[in-house]
């Protein structure tokens, strides 16, 4: 392998798209629901990148198809300089080793049925990541690095706190030593002192081995304070990216601009300004044409409701999918916030 | 470093003798159920007689003190001849639901993980199988391919295999889109380890159910077949056999269709009795009782 | 706030028997709530929240629970009133709505007729009045076209609508008090921010008072009046909401506000709180918080501190022997 350079890609996706079928009721036409519709992003060496938007917008299923855990109907997939779109699943297996995800929900995510010590070894084991006897060590030490007793290897998942669930999931994607690992929802569930820890044992580890994440959540607070970067996703498509700090305080995209508003802060004046949030996400099943979001849109014109606004360039490292930003122009972006 | 907890199979045997000892209706079950082994393992200790001496001076003799259970109608006592015929039924249906449940389990867990291709043809299969009633499959299979030991265990086998598939299926299918076998895959296992490791000892409480509920099921097919003459051949003892021999002289001798008939209610009952047990104690609290 | 209190809660501890011994899960918890006054309870998970609301409308007890202590309704003694009387409280007088909408929902039903049913029920009105009363209330949650949609089924609605119905539901009798436990965690949050905007509304046009309990200090400062903060069965501090995030004096709150990352401005560092909260078995005689505290003194371990004004102004309690200081409310 060779050093990883101070920047440039790491992980990238290139005009993603992946559907599903929808459950059909009894004698409806068959429907395709489009989770990801030409979805593109660049994760670089040693970043951290937020993939934010509501349930059903498509995050997961980003995360999941650049892992290749799902695999696109079409775009492709670059790892460390490689394409692994049709990467053969001999390849893709040992590829795991440098890719790794950890879920929402650690229970989930643990076979009930191993001790932490079996679910860690047989990771070791499988890998051949070191010698079959010092696998015990190996096991020890990642409990360590991952703040949890050594006592906690003879034990059944059901047996911790969920922070500590979430810390053994952290550990197995850890014992691949991986370079990138995607986090899916990795503290949501946590209460707010505990997830406070989790991103701690998070950032702790990015500094020490120079970890990549994809950071994917819905608590934009959570992502502004983690990630470098963020990417606004919003029905399958992204909306708007760009670093996170003039991402939130200064959105382009009237939905980054909703999705900000919408999010609680802990500030009572500013919790209680009138905030104008309207409507619902549409069914992915029919999708409006233009702009997804123009239904919704306080700004909306005849364009957006025809035309698939495309990706422009914001400048400094911003891009927005937006038709009425370019008239908005900068003075727009007063005018937007 | 604390020492793991056991292998998975022992936990697993651990868990069953637990909850086997939980609960009266598989105790009960079990109870009677290895009775009927044990009278199969030691059939020629518990014999009072040779099951194919004939005495044809004793011809449908009623229940005595020398023949406990009386005698059919070649003279031979009926009662050596149900703990003989024990040992046909037990090994005839423990070999086929063996098999099946081996062939059944390894086709469900493919067809659910994999899914694809490989899921519509094994589905298909089933679905083809399932169509046809146990016993009538067995009886086709065995009118055509003669009626022999192997045979029989074949025919039987093969009858049982999709309700293994059905029940394999089904959960894994549900396990499937679980994270941790999610997980399985982003760590880089094997689908093959995946499945052994962490599928299927997720859902084998469902199949061993399913083993002990269709192991009645084919002792029951293993006597009808014997019963319309397609079982293994006279004259040794089967019950099946033995009842249909004891049709011949329903009116006269009704204890000859009887008794056989008995035994087979009693293994039938166990297996049903351990079957539902096993259920009931394993459905719903699968996930929680860890 | 003016007015006697529509509900005053004192001393309350509730019970639980766990492997053969009795374990309070909640321990003297005593607030006010005065009319249209909205209370949100906030802790994190384990801190007794949601069994302090099932007390409020007498769903705890039988076998396994034991509830001591006082609830006063409008002067009526919950604790302890029987069944019947019980169920004339809950749903006309007391009404509750929960995270989770589908579990209130009948998913055979038409939800219109379930709200139509709510009211007859309660209000002994007419089929048709209560179609009408019904149908007002659906428009009132805003439910988009609601004379089409009274005769869809729950599992025909979104996770949002859904909690709109059942909203409207239990507003539909009027009652003087709405329980809300975690109404809006499993929404999205610009479906969150409509609903809070909505319950805001609906509580000052009705004049009805809410408990609303939550996790999350965010939902807390976008709905209550006032705030209790709970830790492992405890209130720690109560105080309207605007002291409350101004000038935290119990250094669990402080630590809670701490833990936060805010999306309006830059988290430079987030710090944790160390430890864990404590399981019901493992409560210690002192203050709960006293392992994790950064100021806990050899005495927070002995008595458990009263919650109390210590220096501050009378509506702003703490339970903490080293609280920190009163100080200028900053902007």
């Amino acid at each position: 392998m060779t050093p990883p350079a101070p920047r440039g890609p790491l992980l990238e996706g290139f005009n993603l798209t992946k559907t599903f079928e929808a459950r059909r009721r009894m004698g409806a036409p068959r429907a395709r629901v489009h989770a990801l519709d030409d979805v593109s992003l660049t994760v670089a060496y040693r970043e951290t990148l937020g993939l934010v938007g509501e349930s059903g917008c498509g995050k997961s299923t980003a995360g999941r198809t650049l892992l290749r855990l799902l695999e696109p109907d079409a775009g492709s997939i670059w790892f460390d300089g490689e394409d692994i779109t049709h990467a053969v699943p001999r390849h893709m297996r040992a590829l795991r080793k440098r890719l790794q995800i950890i879920f929402q929900d650690p229970y989930a995510s643990l076979d009930p049925r191993m001790t932490v010590y079996e679910t860690l070894a047989e990771v070791l084991r499988v890998h051949n990541v070191c010698p079959r006897r010092e696998i015990p060590a190996r096991v020890a030490e990642l409990l360590d690095t991952v703040g949890l007793p050594p006592s906690a290897a003879g034990r059944y998942p059901h047996a911790f706190s969920g922070g500590q669930r979430q810390r053994i999931g952290i550990a197995r994607s850890l014992s691949v030593a991986p370079d990138l690992i995607v986090a899916d929802e990795a503290v949501s569930a946590l209460d707010v002192s505990i997830q406070a820890q989790i991103l701690e044992l998070l950032a702790r580890l990015r500094e020490k081995r120079g970890l990549s994440y994809l950071f994917i959540s819905h608590d934009l607070g959570v992502v502004r304070y983690f990630c470098q970067r963020a990417v606004v996703m919003y029905l399958g498509r992204i909306v708007e990216s760009g670093p996170v700090a003039a991402l939130f305080d200064a959105p382009l995209h009237p939905y980054t601009r909703m999705l900000r508003q919408a999010s609680p802060v802990p500030d009572p004046v500013q919790a209680r300004a009138t905030v104008q949030v309207t409507g619902e996400v549409p069914s992915p099943l029919a999708p409006p044409p233009g702009c997804h979001f123009h239904p919704r849109c306080p700004l909306a014109t005849a364009i957006c409701r025809q035309e698939r606004p495309a990706m422009r360039d914001a400048g400094g490292g911003r891009l927005v999918a937006c038709h009425l930003y370019r008239e908005e122009g900068k003075e727009g972006q007063a005018s937007f916030s | 470093m604390p020492r793991p907890a056991g292998s998975a199979a022992g936990r697993l045997a651990r868990k069953l003798w637990r909850i086997a000892t939980a609960n009266i209706t598989i105790e009960a079950g079990i109870v009677l159920f290895l009775l009927v082994v044990a009278v199969a393992v030691f059939a020629p200790l518990i014999a009072t007689h040779d099951p194919l001496d004939q005495d044809l001076f004793e011809r449908l003799g009623t229940p005595s003190t020398e023949h406990w259970l009386g005698t059919d109608s070649f003279g031979r006592d009926i009662f050596s001849r149900i703990v003989f015929g024990a040992r046909i039924s037990l090994v005839i249906g423990l070999s086929a639901v063996l098999t099946a449940m081996v062939v059944g389990s390894f086709l469900g867990v493919l067809s659910g993980y994999l899914g694809g291709w490989v899921d519509q043809l094994v589905g298909q299969a089933t679905n083809i199988l399932l169509a046809f009633p146990s016993l009538i499959l067995g009886l086709m299979v065995v009118a055509f391919l003669g009626p022999s030991m192997i045979n029989l265990i074949a025919a039987i086998a093969l009858a049982t295999v999709p309700q293994f598939v059905r029940v394999a299926r089904a959960p894994t299918v549900a396990l499937r889109d679980r994270d941790y076998i999610q997980a399985c895959r982003a760590l880089g296992f094997s689908p093959l380890r995946t499945m052994l490791r962490h599928v299927l000892p997720n859902i084998w409480p469902e199949i061993l159910v399913m083993a002990t509920l269709w192991l009645a099921t084919a002792i029951r097919v293993e006597a009808s077949l014997a019963f319309i003459g397609l079982g293994v051949k006279p004259p040794t003892p089967t019950w099946g056999g033995m009842i249909r021999e004891g049709f011949e002289n329903i009116l006269t001798s009704l204890w000859l269709a009887i008794f056989p008939s008995l035994a087979i209610l009693v293994v039938v009952f166990a297996l049903n009795l351990i079957g539902d047990g096993l259920r009931d104690a394993l459905d719903p609290r699968l996930r929680k009782d860890e | 706030m003016p007015g006697d209190p529509v509900l005053s809660v004192q001393g309350l501890s509730v019970q639980f028997r766990i492997g053969g011994a009795w374990r309070a899960a909640t321990r003297g918890i005593d607030f006010d709530l005065a009319p249209n006054e909205t209370l949100a309870l906030v802790g994190e998970s384990g801190c007794g929240k949601s069994i302090t609301c099932a007390s409020i409308l007498g769903l705890l007890g039988g076998e396994g629970a034991r509830v001591e202590g006082s609830i006063r309704y409008r002067g009526r003694e919950i604790v302890g009133m029987p069944e019947s009387e019980l169920e004339k409280i809950r749903g006309k007088e007391i009404a509750m709505i929960f995270q989770e909408p589908m579990t209130a929902l009948n998913p055979v039903m038409p939800v219109g007729e379930q709200i139509a049913e709510a009211i007859s029920v309660h209000l002994g009105c007419s089929r048709a009045e209560a179609k009408t009363r019904a149908l007002g209330f659906m428009e009132r949650v805003r439910i988009p076209a609601a004379p089409e949609r009274y005769r869809d089924y729950p599992h025909q609605f979104s996770g949002g609508m859904r909690q709109r119905i059942v909203i409207a539901m239990a507003m539909a009798c009027q009652p003087r008090i709405l329980l809300a436990d975690e109404p809006t965690t499993a929404l999205d949050v610009t479906i969150q921010a409509q609903i809070l905007a909505e319950l805001r509304d609906l509580c000052a046009n009705l004049e009805m008072s809410m408990v609303f309990i939550t996790h999350s200090l965010g939902v807390v400062a976008a709905i209550a009046d006032r705030v209790a903060v709970m830790y492992a069965g405890e209130i720690v501090e109560i105080a309207p909401v605007a002291e409350l995030f101004a000038a935290p004096r119990h250094p669990y709150t402080q630590a809670l506000l701490q833990a936060i990352p805010r999306v309006d401005r830059e988290t430079v560092t987030l710090r944790a709180i160390p430890g864990q909260v404590p399981a019901i078995a493992e409560f210690g005689s002192g203050c709960r918080f006293a392992p994790r505290c950064p100021r806990a003194s050899e005495a927070c371990q002995a008595v458990p501190p009263e919650l109390a004004a210590r220096g501050g102004p009378e509506g702003h309690r703490v339970a903490c022997l080293a609280p920190a200081p009163v100080r200028e409310r900053a902007s």
